[in-house]
Order: structure tokens, then sequence, then C-alpha cells
């Protein structure tokens, strides 16, 4: 079967703020990855119907998949501890320290519950309404509001710390 | 100051979360990914509505199609050319499916013997040093072999197991000692040069080694940072692998392929403006005849000395440097 190349050109040119959206909504930026193949594979084989307005295809396929993957999380493999290996390569690059403090307000997200996480990426990442918002998170519009309200205050509390320690004016 | 209210802080919040991610680019060779899996559905699927008389092939090739999560399947092909892409591959194999199975693989080993051997190349491609090092994780017995092409110095390191003892036996001099040699604390690097005399000193710098799939905090942010890739599966010398690239600055590569069924590393080439190391990886069954690779004396005709020589403190114990 042929794939059609304006799928291509819409991968191409969406990929990166998709995946965006789905490293926002898991926070990791490899189950995002992950996230994000599986939905274009899904929108690819429903092109035909998706090619109207795509991007929202994949978006709602990614907000169902997020939700899906924290019922997963229990089933994964647990990580375990390595040892020594004298022979990992070595660096001297004094840049690699600094790597994933760069996120602040993106980890702080991240801690959110799923569907406080998903109305915040969604209405102020995605500018969407609260009526898109609640039709893609499978809400009401109230239930929406409610999730702002609780997802910001807790938001300003761990922001407010950050800029506390960190002299970072996150939020002025 | 006053306070933003909900609609402010959440416009904030939404401009800092787009800086934030200005960065993240798409995963790279996602459209050729997304082709390749597509194809290998349509064409199990056309197959199993076909002809009955490939009903047995049908179920064959739906066989090889793991489903999310599943093991990924090895090269039946063995066609031992380096870097050919593997087309049964499973549908979910990703970066952060194969890096839990290869972290909790390493992290399993108490039962096998470790055998890494290493080639250091500078810029130009030469082999500068090799070392061949097997050991033994459940008793803590080392064997390293050094050869350093340039001086044409051998040394080789036996470590018995108990604590830091060990025997140090250079080649090139025909001499030996008892010595202690102590496993380097992680997390700290060292930068190796040459003394005045060509002896090998390592300086512990104090920095933090870095190694995804070595070191799970460190595999966490490859992942995190999208550092860590999936480049896909392989044939490499005729083995079924995966391919993961890792590149936390530019200008610094490290290839790392994985068995495709155990995850156990199975070769790595870290490579940088000035250098390359390459380093292929076999965990061996703990039989006596590995076991006895460990194993290692001093020649009778080696003279040994009376204590450890420390060349950047002067020792020489004999050693005539």
């Amino acid at each position: 079967m042929r794939v059609d190349p304006s799928f291509d050109t819409f991968v191409e040119e969406r990929s990166a703020a998709l995946l965006r959206l789905a490293y926002l909504l898991t926070g990791d930026r490899g189950h995002a990855e992950d996230l994000l193949q599986t939905a274009l594979l899904r929108t690819m084989r429903r092109w035909s119907k998706a090619r109207d307005a795509p991007e929202a295809y994949v978006r709602h396929v990614l907000v169902n998949l997020s939700r899906d993957r924290i019922r997963g999380l229990l089933r994964r493999p647990r990580e375990t501890p390595l040892p020594e290996d004298r022979d990992a390569f070595r660096t001297n690059d004094p840049g690699l320290e600094a790597v994933g403090n760069r996120r602040l307000v993106a980890d702080a997200v991240a801690t959110l519950p799923i569907r406080q996480r998903q109305v915040i990426v969604l209405r102020f990442f995605e500018d969407l309404s609260v009526e898109q918002t609640a039709a893609l998170v499978g809400c009401s519009p109230g239930t929406v509001k409610s999730y702002t309200s609780r997802a910001l205050g807790r938001l300003r509390e761990l922001l407010g710390d950050q800029h506390d320690t960190q002299e970072m004016r996150v939020f002025q | 100051m006053t306070a933003l209210n909900e609609d402010q802080l959440g416009q904030q919040l939404g401009t800092r979360l787009h800086d934030e991610m200005a960065g993240f680019g798409a995963p790279s060779g996602l459209t050729a990914t997304l082709h390749r899996r597509h194809n290998r559905r349509t064409w199990g699927l056309r197959v199993a509505g076909g002809v009955p008389v490939v009903a047995a092939i049908a179920l064959a090739a739906s066989l090889t199609l793991s489903p999310a999560g599943t093991s990924p399947n090895t090269n039946a092909s063995g066609t031992g050319n380096t870097g050919s892409i593997v087309d049964n591959a499973p549908d979910m194999l990703t970066v952060s499916f194969v890096s839990e199975r290869t972290t909790s693989a390493l992290g399993n080993l108490t039962d096998s013997v470790q055998h890494a051997r290493s080639i250091f190349a500078d810029g130009k491609g030469k082999t500068t040093f090799t070392n061949e090092r097997w050991v033994d994780a459940k008793t803590g017995r080392e064997r390293t072999d050094e050869q350093d092409a340039q001086s044409g110095g051998a040394i080789t390191v036996v470590k018995s197991g108990n604590g830091n003892d060990a025997i140090v036996i250079d080649h090139q001099k025909k001499k030996w000692w008892n010595d202690q040699i102590a496993g380097m604390p992680e997390g700290v690097e060292v930068t190796v040069t040459q003394g005045p005399n060509g002896e090998r000193i390592e300086t512990p710098t104090g920095k933090k080694p870095v190694g995804p799939l070595m070191d799970p905090a460190e595999l966490k942010d490859a992942l995190a940072t999208g550092t860590l890739t999936l480049i896909g599966e392989e044939s490499l010398d005729g083995k079924a692998t995966v391919h993961l690239r890792w590149v936390p600055v530019p200008a610094s590569t490290t290839d790392i392929w994985v068995d495709a069924e155990s995850y156990l590393p199975v070769r790595k080439i870290s490579a940088g403006p000035k250098a390359t190391d390459t380093i292929d990886f076999e965990w061996l069954p703990r039989t006596p005849e590995n076991l006895a690779k460990l194993e290692g004396a001093a020649p009778a005709d080696y003279k040994k000395l009376p204590c450890a020589p420390l060349p950047i403190e002067g020792k020489d114990c004999g050693l005539g440097n």
C-alpha cells in the first residue's frame, strides 16, 4: 500500500511540534517518541479520514495514549542499578553538567497528575479553548476550569520555590 | 508586586514552555521508520489474506511481527554486513524500551564473565593503545592486558579478587611486582597523560564519567534530553543487534550496538575529534575455560621488584624508568 505523499509532508513539517506536545504530556523524551510514533502510525493508516485536520487527529491520539501510558507504567520492567564500568566513555565537556536543568517549567508540569497536566498543556501550550480542551480530554468545560485552577495553584507553589532558591523570577 | 491572575499566569506559563521546548527537534529518520513499520504490517496482512497455499508462510511471517513491548527478533539472515538494516524489526522497538532492557540485563550479570577488547586510535585512525579485559563480577577477579603501540610497552594486571591485591607484569622490562590496584571510585574521571619517561599517568579530574546504558542516572538524562536515539536494527558481524547513538555534544558521538535478544552491549564506538575508542564486548558463561582467562602469572625469567613503582612520586623500585 502506498503512503500518500501529503502524509510525509505533514510529518516533516509538524513532527517537532507534536514531539514537544508528547513530551509535555509524558515528561519523558523516550516515551514521547514512542507515543508520537504510535500516534503517527495510526494517523497514517487512517489518512483519508485524518488528512483534513491531521494535527487535531494526532493530538487526540496523543492525549489518549498519554493517559493509557500511566496505566501501562505499572507493567514496565523495573530499572536496576548497573555495575561500575570503568570503560565508559569519558568526556571533559563541562556543559554536560548543566544538561537536565534547563526545563524548569516543563519539569514542574511533569509533576502534575495526568488530567491536570493534559489541561495545562492543551490550554496554554497548544492554545486551545476551554471547550476544545474539554472535548479532547473527555470531560465538561467546568471540570477543565477546575483542573486548570488546581494545576495553576500547584505550579505557583512549585515555581515560587524555584525562584526563591535559584533567583529565577519565573512569575513576577 | 501584584500577583498574576490565572489567565496571565497561564499565558506566561505557555510562553515559558515554548521557550523551554524550542530546542526540541524531531526524531531523526521518523518518516522512514513509519514507512518501514507500515510496510511490515501491510505485507503481513496481504499474505494472511491471500491464497490458502501460503497460509503457513503467513503464519510464520506474523510470528515475526512482535507486538508492543515484546522482545525484538533476531536477524535470521546473518548476512554479516555491518550496518545493514534488518527488516523484521518489532513493531514497538523504541529507544526507551531498548535502554530499559539493556539496563536490566547489565544489572543481572553476576553469573557471567565479561570480555572486552578495546582499541584506541588517534584522529588519523592510527592505533595508539589496545586493552583486553576479563572480569568475573561474582568474585571480583580481573585480568587486563594493555599494549602501547607507540612505546611498545605491554602491561598485564591481574587482580586476585581479594580486595585490591594485584600483580602487575611489565613485559617490556620483564619485571613484575605486587600492587594494590583500587577500582576507580564511581563518578571520577581520569585524564591520561604521559610522564617524562613515557609512563602512563592517570590523574583524577573529579568530573563525572558519562555513558548511557552504563549508568542509570545518565541514561535518564540522555533519554530526557533526546541525546540518545535509536538508529535501528542492524546485523553486526552476523549478529542481530540494535543500534543506539548518543551525541552528548556536537562532534562527540558514541554508537552502541546491543544484542537483539539479550540486550547486552556488543560494541561501543566513542568518537571525538582527536580519538576513537572501539570496544567489543562478550558476555560469557562462568565455565572453567572462561574463568581460566582471568589467571595470570609472571614468566619464570621475569624479575620480581621489592616494591610497587610510583613514577609520579619518584619511587622506581628498580623498574628502570
